[in-house]
């Protein structure tokens, strides 16, 4: 157990029972059979409170939301600000960057604004004309230009000196300066003030950017804390000489803000799709060879891996998964973040999800400690203050991609030196983060997610629940209360199974619920990969519960579940599908020696996607090829078998 | 891009800077699909306030039908010719100003088409309006006009009125408000088909296809500006500096 | 941003653009041929100007900036004398709209730059507390009936309900109804927190029922509910110092309404509304008819 020093007390309090669980077990929020066996039984009006000490709901939110606080957000045009940002999440209505009035359909639980953390805070500052900006010779210069209607010269200066390494020193807002110190607080006093705990949570945290050649290896820093503790310090940035590329040194920067305030901080990582080959390396990683230390230092601080976005989904890709019929879901695999390198065939596996969890099985054999065993979210990682991420109700990533008849057509990466072309329409509405805590606060959401009890959500929000054990039956999933089986007889996402005990397989108590305004479930799907004898990785997926009478193929897989989408009119119809899948699963090959995981992937029935709603609303035509609908989906974190 | 992207390099102060931007150094394309043109773009909403709800403003037209949506043109872009409609459809543009205006006022403005980034200026001289499309941005003190293609496309195939447009965000003025008064009071009609002055055959090809939103997509060029570049080899080592704000 | 979004600028146009107003609205009272081209700037418009300046920059406006100031009014209101000469007003509707607009923002402006005092929020607070509450909430249990299981769920809702209402057990058995992943018993749920996880119809619905008491069927995305509330508790009012940044934004609300509301009133007073009976009964008292001061920030007669 890696984390017992800081979780093992606080965890212990939480449960219902301390005593005689092996210590794994309770990283995972296990509640004592006995306690929760008597729950059962009791009338639920005479003691409602009984029992209850395990998550009853799922908390919905976004981890990754950009504001104009952001330097590529505000140089993009977004003049939300982390209030808009907050205002929006938590149901209001806002007007957007382009003039467009804009609101959820139902409100978010929580949001952590993440903004880039190098040059945080620069353009509202030079904009407002803020003296320490004015106090830089270019930075006076820029500013007049604007005050002066040069603008439009300003601005491409502006773009120049990026671009061309002549940003003035002393104007990037570094760690240290009395800007960034501003630009920090005004973040941490945003998320204060819209904290709300018990109905909506302000998460403090922002996005530590390294991108080196394009490689994409960003995370995104979440506080447990409140602004006490978070304001003792200043975000970890890339730019040198305060900041740097490597994920190391960031990990570095959390265990002394822990140290130094007594807090809490995690870290997601996100876009392993374009990192080419670099997110999650089995040999070396930053020019150094992985060894135990990097494997047990990623292993704490990044619990969780953001597996989709707008910038496409990250759980499998159909070259590494070539049997798995639903692995080609809104890939992005041309290239890295700028598109500067093409895609290699070889450097998928290094990206994705699955194969990542697939591979720290074997470093864990290797290095003694797994450094991938990450649970799963989704968050938007959208740029303009607004986390919209419903298909008929999408504002896009960046503030260009807000709604608007050309969103459809031009192009998002555009490399014309490699060929690698990504086009606006291949923008996913995706997705949100659903964490099973006790309560809508920073601390439970936050301990949640240290011990990964989430799944990813690609906009829906279905409730997903999924339990491993060795006792689970058949009748299980006919039980009123399967969440009091659940965790009474197993552990939840996230969690690890017991040893196992002689001559059983383990079983699987998986159950989801449709989004109430959404649509309908297909089927319910256990992910499995492990890892034989002969150090070989395998991965298979299971179909275990589905709507409708289908019967397997001869070949194993279930026949299609139809599609009711008119993708003209963008509609759609709940006539096929069911709105509940609930089921107990067994594993068939268990082999009590190989390490394991499973993880659950809930399939809804195809829905207009948001490129539909455009085409029907803004009567465009789409380009050739543009995907116009979408099978949603959930991905539970997974759950482990360690022989 | 094709050949319209050309030909704006082609006829640009600053085909270098452009040329660097985009086809240099990985190391300057570290933030990827951060073009300058989307950035330019971006800025407008700062330098000129709210100047994107112009985007927003058309998106709302074209969901409610008033006005054309982009075709999605996948003919390639030979010899510029996306190019020269829009610039037509700017001259075209001018020249209905003036037929609107009683009484042609001392005013001289620029105006941005948001998509492609394109600057025009509109300069008052003896009673008439001489257009100069394409220039590096607006003289200093000017009238901004800030609208998207559609809607120059529209005023000028006589289905929408300037002052129309400007009522519905279509078009935003910056400037002072006598000068924007001074505007609307002389061309607030321009667009109206009034059959005494515009009629449809009379109509340059250009404006109907421009109308017809044939312009479409990947209308793109970049603000050219009189600064001097020069090309670094600075790049930041490591490709972060370069970044620069492109992250995600 | 401030500084930028408010330029000095916007405001001398806005002194420029009221007094043109004002003139433009003036003229009827005080028609006096040869006042064709006389322009009349006094006091008044000197102070206003320059308190507009005030509060912007906190500080007075130097002699030479107030000359600017005091220019550039007179510039544009003989632009805009000149525009009225050439006719340019004349119906058209654009102009019209565009000045009506005009007068809008700027009455808006005019409550915006206003910077509320701590105790003029106290005090609003205080008088409208009813508006920062934490919204009320239920605790209810509820037993589900899957429609897609019953050939009548409705029918064995109401049977099950019978039941519940006859016998003297306070809850149900635990064999009644169909499983749904949703927890049977939910605590301390807003409207909000309801909605998002059965559908509004449903939460509405809940909201509505008598506290004690089994009823339904109730139905939701899902199926049909039996369903108990056990607690509710109305909204709660929130501190002051929880509430503050909220108060600020209703206070701003508020001020600007009040504002638009006072001057409409006065407009209303100072024209002589001439509208027939029909007219009269379709918007009723106007503004103006009413003390000024008491004028209530709902929406009454044609002040909108």
């Amino acid at each position: 157990m890696i984390r017992t020093s800081r979780h093992g007390a606080r965890l212990a309090a939480l449960l219902a029972s301390a005593v005689a669980l092996p210590a794994f077990a309770q990283d995972t929020g296990t509640l004592d059979q006995k306690r929760a066996e008597e729950a059962q039984r009791r009338p639920p009006a005479y003691s409602p409170y009984v029992g209850r000490d395990f998550p009853t709901r799922p908390f919905f939110g976004d981890t990754h939301l950009h504001t104009s606080f952001s330097m590529d957000a505000g140089a993009f045009g977004a003049r939300l600000g982390p209030r808009d940002a907050y205002r929006f999440a938590r149901g209001d209505e806002v007007t957007a960057s382009t003039g467009q009035p804009v609101k959820l359909s139902r409100p978010l639980d929580f949001l952590v604004v993440a903004d880039h953390s190098d040059n945080m805070g620069f353009f509202p500052d030079l904009f407002a004309g803020k003296p320490e900006v004015l106090a830089d010779p270019t930075g006076r210069q820029w500013y007049d230009m604007i005050q002066s209607g040069k603008g439009a010269d300003a601005a491409i200066a502006i773009i120049v000196a990026f671009s061309h390494a002549t940003f003035p020193k002393d104007l990037m807002y570094s760690p240290g300066t009395p800007a960034y110190h501003s630009a920090w607080k005004a973040t941490i006093d945003a998320a204060e003030e819209f904290n709300d705990p018990g109905r909506f949570t302000a998460f403090i945290g922002y996005e530590w950017t390294s991108n080196t050649n394009g490689n994409n290896l960003h995370r995104n820093v979440i506080f447990r804390d409140n602004a006490d503790k978070a304001s003792q310090v200043e975000p970890f940035t890339v730019y040198p000489p305060y900041g740097s590329d490597n994920p190391v040194e960031l990990w570095k920067w959390m265990q002394a803000y822990e140290t130094k305030t007594g807090g809490n901080v995690l870290a997601i990582a996100h876009n392993g799709n374009l990192s080419n080959g670099l997110m999650f390396p089995v040999v070396e990683a930053s020019g150094k060879e992985l060894d135990r230390e990097y494997a047990e230092t990623r292993a704490k601080w990044e619990r969780l891996y953001e597996t989709t976005q707008t910038k496409g989904t990250g759980e499998a890709h159909p070259f590494l998964s070539p049997n798995d019929e639903f692995a080609a879901f809104e890939i992005w695999d041309k290239g890295n973040l700028d598109g500067s390198v093409a895609k290699k065939k070889e450097m998928l596996e290094f990206e994705y999800a699955r194969s990542a969890l697939k591979n720290g099985l074997k470093l864990e054999k290797e290095l003694g400690t797994n450094p991938y065993k990450f649970g799963l979210i989704g968050s938007s990682d959208a740029h303009t203050g607004l986390a919209a991420m419903e298909e008929d109700n999408f504002f896009g990533k960046t503030v260009p991609q807000e709604p608007s008849p050309r969103r459809m057509m031009e192009a998002f990466v555009d490399n014309t030196k490699t060929g690698v072309k990504i086009m606006d329409w291949e923008v996913s509405a995706s997705g949100y983060a659903a964490v099973w805590a006790r309560e809508n606060t920073r601390e439970s959401l936050w301990d949640a997610m240290e011990r990964k009890e989430t799944y990813a959500t690609t906009g829906p929000r279905m409730i997903v629940r999924f339990f491993g054990g060795w006792d689970f039956e058949a009748r299980d999933a006919e039980d009123r209360l399967p969440a009091s089986i659940g965790y009474s007889k197993g552990v939840p996402m996230g969690g690890d199974l017991r040893a196992a005990p002689g001559g059983k397989a383990p079983t699987f108590l998986v159950a989801a619920l449709r989004d109430p305004i959404g649509a309908n479930l297909d089927r319910y799907q256990i992910v499995k990969g492990w890892l034989d004898k002969d150090g070989n990785l395998h991965e298979k997926v299971y179909d275990v519960a589905w709507s409708g009478d289908r019967k397997p193929g001869s070949d194993g897989k279930l026949p299609s579940v139809g599609n009711t989408v008119d993708e003209t009119n963008a509609t759609w119809t709940n006539t096929i599908g069911d709105p509940e899948l609930i089921a107990v699963w067994k594993d068939p090959e268990f082999d009590p020696t190989q390490p394991a995981f499973y993880y659950g992937r809930v399939i809804e029935i195809p829905t207009p996607r948001w490129t539909a709603y455009d085409g029907q609303r803004f009567g465009v035509k789409p380009l050739p090829g543009t995907a116009m609908t979408v099978a949603e989906r959930a991905y539970t974190s997974p759950i482990w078998y360690t022989p | 891009m094709g050949g319209y992207w050309q030909h704006l390099q082609a006829v640009s102060r600053l085909s270098m800077t452009a040329g660097l931007i985009f086809a240099s150094s990985p190391a300057v394309l570290a933030c990827g699909y951060h073009d300058d043109v989307s950035m330019a773009r971006g800025m407008m909403n700062w330098v000129y306030p709210e100047a994107l709800h112009v985007l927003g403003a058309i998106s709302t037209a074209v969901a409610e039908r008033r006005l054309a949506p982009p075709l999605s043109d996948k003919a390639p872009d030979l010899f510029g010719s996306r190019y020269r409609r829009t610039a037509e459809a700017l001259e075209r543009f001018g020249e209905a100003l003036g037929e609107s205006a009683d009484r042609m006022p001392a005013l001289s403005f620029s105006i941005v088409l948001l998509e492609p980034m394109l600057w025009t200026r509109y300069e008052a001289a003896g009673g008439r309006l001489r257009t100069q499309v394409h220039v590096t941005g607006p003289k200093a003190g000017d009238l901004v006009l800030v609208s998207g293609e559609a809607v120059i496309g529209g005023i000028v195939a006589g289905r929408l009125a300037t002052g129309e447009a400007i009522e519905r965000g279509l078009i935003r003025l910056y400037g002072s408000e006598s000068q924007k008064a001074v505007f609307v009071g002389a061309f607030r009609s321009a667009g109206n088909a009034r059959p005494d002055t515009i009629k449809p055959a009379a109509m340059s090809r250009a404006a109907q296809s421009v109308a017809g939103g044939e312009t479409a997509m990947p209308l793109r060029s970049v603000p050219i500006t009189a600064l001097s570049i020069r090309q670094s080899t600075a790049f930041g080592a490591d490709g972060t500096l370069a970044c620069g704000p492109g992250h995600h | 941003m401030k500084l930028f979004r408010e330029p000095l600028l916007h405001f001398a146009v806005a002194g420029a653009g009221l007094f043109a107003v004002y003139a433009w609205l003036d003229r009827g009272s005080e028609a006096e041929p040869s006042a064709d081209l006389e322009v009349r700037i006094g006091e008044g418009e000197l102070r206003w100007v320059g308190e507009t300046w005030a509060r912007q920059w906190r500080r007075e406006p130097s002699r030479e900036e107030l000359r600017g100031l005091v220019l550039d009014l007179l510039r544009e209101e003989l632009l805009a004398r000149e525009a009225r000469t050439l006719g340019l007003d004349k119906d058209d509707t654009v102009v019209r709209r565009r000045l009506a607009q005009k007068m809008a923002f700027l009455i808006e402006d005019t409550a915006r730059i206003a910077q509320p005092t701590e105790s003029e929020l106290r005090a609003f607070y205080d008088a409208h507390r009813e508006r920062f509450v934490r919204p009320g909430q239920r605790s209810f249990e509820h037993i589900f009936f899957d429609s897609r299981k019953r050939s009548d769920a409705a029918a064995d809702a109401r049977q099950v309900l019978v039941k519940l209402s006859t016998s003297d057990a306070p809850a149900p058995g635990a064999d009644e109804g169909d499983r749904l992943l949703i927890e049977s018993d939910i605590r301390n749920a807003d409207r909000y927190a309801v909605a998002g996880q059965f559908g509004q119809a449903f939460a509405d619905a809940v909201f509505a029922l008598t506290p004690g008491e089994w009823s339904g069927p109730v139905e939701s995305a899902f199926g049909l509910h039996l369903v108990r509330v056990y607690e509710a508790t109305a909204g709660e009012a929130r501190p002051f110092e929880d509430a503050k940044a909220d108060v600020v934004e209703r206070w701003s609300d508020e001020q600007r309404r009040t504002v638009q509301e006072r001057y409409f009133t006065e407009l209303f007073r100072k024209y002589d509304i001439v509208a027939d009976e029909r007219i009269e009964a379709l918007v009723g008292p106007l503004p103006g008819d009413v003390a000024l001061g008491d004028v209530q920030p709902a929406n009454e007669g044609l002040a909108r």
